[in-house]
């Protein structure tokens, strides 16, 4: 191979040289991108969220069943802090589990510009990522508009330190995901349009299997739904994060089964 | 020469411009205006805290209408009370009030760092992981380190700075606190020759040592420990131990509970023992504050039914002093199962039924029960007459004052005795100073439906934003959001209950505050030019070109044309290049000759009559104003049902500019008029006449300039 590439002339080397950096300054087809998007692939399409609320997840079949935990809650105002998970949470020993991190921020006023707040918050979630079940990593943050450009530093830092081929997932607006392509370029694997508690973003329909148009990529292969709101239109394909207003009961989980039948 | 590497680094920098950047663009985070707040007061907290409660509304948080109650009640809160309500409370119940534990800490370790040797940190936070892998619980709370400070400073004082006593005391402290996050050594037993108050102390490190250590093992002997301390009345812990006995005893309950419990029952059962034992015990005077607090937790948790009850009673009863606002918190988490509800309970739950609250207000004739009744009642209820009549009777001295003169306004405007609100309007005004603003512009919007006259009615048609919401939080206007603006009720007026003639006299009127009138002016131009009334809308377009100079050419060529079938066309081709022009006063437009891409321009189909369709927008009820005759009331209303028969921007506007191309092809506006047609449907609601408009675009205009920029239409 490299004495195929000697051959070259030289001009044709610094074009192929550019064009090896291009791909691996996008990331596009990097064994770690693969080997993520392989993790995500590799979980079950099923995810239960479990928020904060004492919640005992242990009828769940693991092989059906991945469960996204709220690990740790992060307040960005003048100071920051964080509030690891206070509830009990039972799992299966074998049910693949996601720590997510929650982002308050909605009291961060221009302190969100502060230029080391991206690895001191990063250094905040380090502490999900060392958790010993943690397969995935996701970050839940409704960043507003003048926030985005700390979240797109967030990210970056936190994938400096995520362990090689872990996921990263994050939640996404739905609109994030239709006509605001801001999420495009973030170095994420899998955006998680939430279809509930839309707010502004309006759910077109009160009955189930409304659609939303989506647009971006990162969007396409996931959804957030909830169970006190009807679910859009699914692919059987999707990947669904279920979430239960209120601790996971046996009636919820049995609701839950039968609203996942295909 | 090989054009490849040029070639690529070519497409490469491209692509980088090209490839999304960080960013910046706009997302639908639109920061709508609130004139009432509807789920609490008005800030500060202080103010209502104070008793400030204006109209109190029944959707406010049930810890609110808790502090209305009392003083609905005529039962203010003390000066305690007040500082305890803030400090659990802040005025959205989103955010928790500030954590002491970072202010402990910061004294422990400020307190530490003046001796030697040099403190090892805490860790990342004052939380413990579990023996559930997935969660941690606080585990030295705030009291620890403030009494550390402060017995550090005592120690100091006693034994010097540089004393091996205290050289000992301090590396207790930080074997104690080194538990806090983490498994860590104990303080080392002292010999039995070593000062008496070191060795009491040490007793007391190593108590709470094992406490913050968690294992089985360790609440064993932190509960001896304490126990021997509690016995040992020449310890200076020995109250404090006693405490620490039952403290223990609810983080054993707490951290062996059942995997569906929250605590061990039978463990909070020998707290509450506990408990009631120091609280019989006058000796122990000095932690009975705490110990009360500690058998609230129990009680909670143990007997719920009983504790709402209680709460319920001491609540309404005051003087509940600093446990206020924990009182509170606990309350309104309860669920209110009670057999035995207190008063408050079932005023919370509004009586459960508008007949249960007449029936609760004929038993008590109080004015919390006076004030549910009225935010239910309607002229038709059999109970009208008496509850109106004991409204009347409220004297504005009465904390009540504000919300039944509000509900007697309403209802007497309901109910037909327009004079009858207006007096009660008049009154309740009197008192403005005092009311929040949430408050005024409740009164407000009532007087907008009964002044008389065109002048009174123009000057309470604005109100000022009591704050903004983003959809995630609120917070104070900026700039020019603290302008004057139209609330809910004015918007529905003005929309839907104004005639074209008045509509336009209000936008001329110099009395409108000016960033009004600049808003008003070109509306009352389109909306007269819509419906067909070219002499009010070109008597008006002076006022729309000084508002919006850019519409100047426009309007002028309105004024020339010289059919009715030419002025629609004109007129619809002036909107076409406005995204932000409508006939009517909308919640959210982009500026005049901005195109907002979330599709938020001109109108939609319900032509402004649901409030402006902003989300969650709250639907209010409007009449026609007092001050119109029956004349302008009927105009008002033909105009309306026009103005929705009209349709959406989406369709009025391309229908309107794709007949008039039919009939005059040569007209040089018509293809600039079918691109701005496309655009305006595509930024729109509906892009249902997009291909029509194309097509003719493209058949009739193939080499236009407005064919070539639009080379696609929209489904």
């Amino acid at each position: 191979m490299l004495r195929a590439i000697s051959k070259l002339s030289p001009s044709t080397r610094i074009g192929l040289t550019v064009l090896a950096l291009w791909v691996v300054a996008t990331g596009m087809g990097s064994p770690d991108g693969r080997t993520r998007l392989a993790a995500v692939a590799a979980f079950p399409r099923l995810t239960v969220w479990a928020w904060e609320n004492p919640e005992d997840l242990r009828a769940l079949d693991p092989q059906r069943y991945a469960v996204a935990y709220l690990d740790q809650t992060i307040f960005i105002g003048p100071q920051v802090s964080s509030r690891p998970r206070v509830q009990r949470l039972l799992v299966s020993p074998t049910t693949k589990m996601i720590a997510v991190v929650r982002i308050e921020a909605g009291n961060a006023g221009t302190a969100i510009n502060a230029p080391g707040l991206p690895a001191q918050v990063a250094n905040l979630i380090q502490h999900s990522v060392e958790k010993p079940r943690t397969a995935i990593l996701q970050i839940d943050f409704d960043a507003t508009r003048s926030q985005r450009t700390f979240y797109i530093n967030l990210l970056r830092e936190v994938t400096k330190s995520l362990p090689a081929g872990m996921p990263l997932s994050i939640t996404a607006l739905a609109s994030w995901c239709a006509g605001d392509d801001w999420i495009g370029s973030l170095p994420v694997d899998e955006a998680v349009p939430m279809f509930f508690r839309m707010g502004v973003d309006a759910r077109p329909s009160n009955l189930p299997g409304w659609s939303y148009p989506l647009r971006e990529p990162l969007c396409e292969s996931s959804a957030g739904v909830s169970m006190d709101e009807p679910w859009p239109s699914l692919r059987p394909d999707e990947r669904l994060y279920i979430f239960h207003p209120g601790a996971w009961s046996a009636p919820a989980m049995a609701k839950m089964e039968a609203m996942v039948k295909p | 020469m090989n054009r490849f590497p040029k070639v690529l680094i070519l497409s490469v920098l491209v692509a980088l411009v090209i490839l999304p950047q960080s960013g910046d663009t706009c997302g639908p985070f639109y920061r709508t205006p609130t004139f009432v707040r509807p789920n609490g007061p008005d800030g500060p907290m202080a103010d209502f805290a104070r008793g400030k409660i204006g109209v109190v509304l029944p959707d406010w948080y049930p810890a609110y209408r808790v502090v209305a109650y009392r003083y609905l009640e005529s039962k203010p809160l003390s000066a305690a009370e007040q500082q305890s309500l803030q400090e659990r409370f802040n005025l959205d119940q989103r955010t928790p009030p500030p954590d002491q534990t970072e202010k402990a800490i910061a004294e422990w370790t400020s307190a530490r760092g003046n001796y030697n040797p040099p403190p090892a940190a805490i860790g990342m936070t004052n939380y413990k992981t579990s023996d559930s892998e997935f969660n941690s619980y606080p585990n030295c709370l705030a009291p620890a380190f403030f009494t550390a400070a402060a017995t550090l400073k005592d120690r100091a004082s006693r034994y010097g700075a540089a004393s091996p006593e205290l050289q000992e005391w301090i590396e207790g402290q930080d074997a104690v606190f080194a538990n806090c996050s983490h498994n860590a050594n104990l303080p080392s037993e002292l010999p039995a020759t070593a000062n008496s108050l070191l060795r009491a102390d040490r007793a007391y490190q190593i108590a709470a040592a094992h406490f913050y250590a968690g294992t089985p093992a360790d609440y064993d002997a932190a509960l001896q420990g304490f126990q021997a301390i509690a016995a040992d009345k020449s310890s200076s812990w020995h109250a404090t131990a006693a405490y620490l006995v039952a403290r223990t005893l609810i983080r054993r309950a707490s951290v062996t509970a059942d995997p569906d419990r929250t605590y061990n029952p039978a463990l909070l059962a020998k707290a509450e023992t506990q408990l009631n034992a120091i609280l019989n015990d006058p000796e122990l005077a000095c932690v009975h504050d705490d110990a009360e607090s500690l058998l609230g937790l129990v009680n909670y948790h143990l007997y719920p039914d009983q504790r709402e009850a209680e709460l319920g009673k001491l609540i309404a009863a005051g003087d509940t002093g600093s446990h206020f606002g924990q009182y509170v918190v606990d309350y309104t988490w309860l669920t209110h199962h009670s057999p035995d509800p207190a008063d408050l309970s079932e005023w919370l739950a509004q009586g459960g039924t508008p007949e249960g609250a007449v029936a609760k207000w004929k038993a008590t004739h109080s004015v919390p029960w006076l004030v549910a009744v009225l935010w239910h009642l309607k002229p038709e209820d059999p109970a009208f007459n008496d509850v109106m009549a004991a409204a009347a009777q409220v004297p504005p001295t009465s904390e009540g004052y504000p919300t039944v003169a509000y509900y007697r306004a309403r209802l007497a405007r309901l109910s037909g005795d327009e004079e009858l609100a207006r007096q009660v309007l008049k009154a309740a005004l009197e008192q403005s100073k005092t009311l929040p603003l949430s408050s005024i512009h409740l009164f407000q919007d009532e007087q907008m439906r009964a002044v008389t006259n065109f002048d009174s009615f123009e000057a309470v048609l604005w109100q000022n934003p009591v704050e903004y919401d983003d959809g995630f939080a609120t917070d104070p206007c900026k700039g020019t959001e603290c302008e004057p603006q139209f609330g809910p009720v004015a918007v529905m007026l003005l929309n839907t209950r104004i005639p074209v003639d008045v509509y336009a006299r209000i936008a001329q009127s110099s009395a409108l505050p000016a960033n009004l009138r600049k808003l008003l002016a070109p509306t009352a131009w389109a909306r007269a030019a819509m419906l067909e009334q070219p002499a009010l809308a070109n008597q008006v377009a002076e006022a729309a070109g000084s508002a919006q100079p850019a519409l100047k050419p426009y309007l002028q060529q309105y004024a020339q044309a010289k059919t009715a079938e030419e002025r629609q066309f004109a007129a619809a081709f002036a909107i076409l290049h406005f995204p932000g022009l409508a006939p009517v006063v909308l919640w959210r437009l982009p500026a005049l000759g901005e195109l907002d891409e979330y599709r938020n321009n001109w109108w939609r189909d319900d032509v402004g009559s649901e409030f402006n369709g902003a989300p969650d927008s709250p639907k209010v009820d409007v009449g026609f104003p007092a001050f119109l005759n029956a004349d302008e009331r009927k105009r008002a209303a033909a105009e309306r049902d026009r103005l929705h028969t009209l349709g959406s921007a989406s369709h009025y506007l391309p229908r309107t500019a794709i007949d008039w191309g039919k009939k005059h092809p040569h007209d040089a506006r018509v293809a600039e008029s079918l691109h701005l047609a496309i655009r305006a449907m595509r930024y729109g609601d509906s892009n249902a006449l997009s291909h029509e408009a194309y097509d003719l675009l493209h058949q009739n205009y193939p080499k236009s300039e407005w064919a070539k920029r639009t080379p696609v239409w929209f489904k």
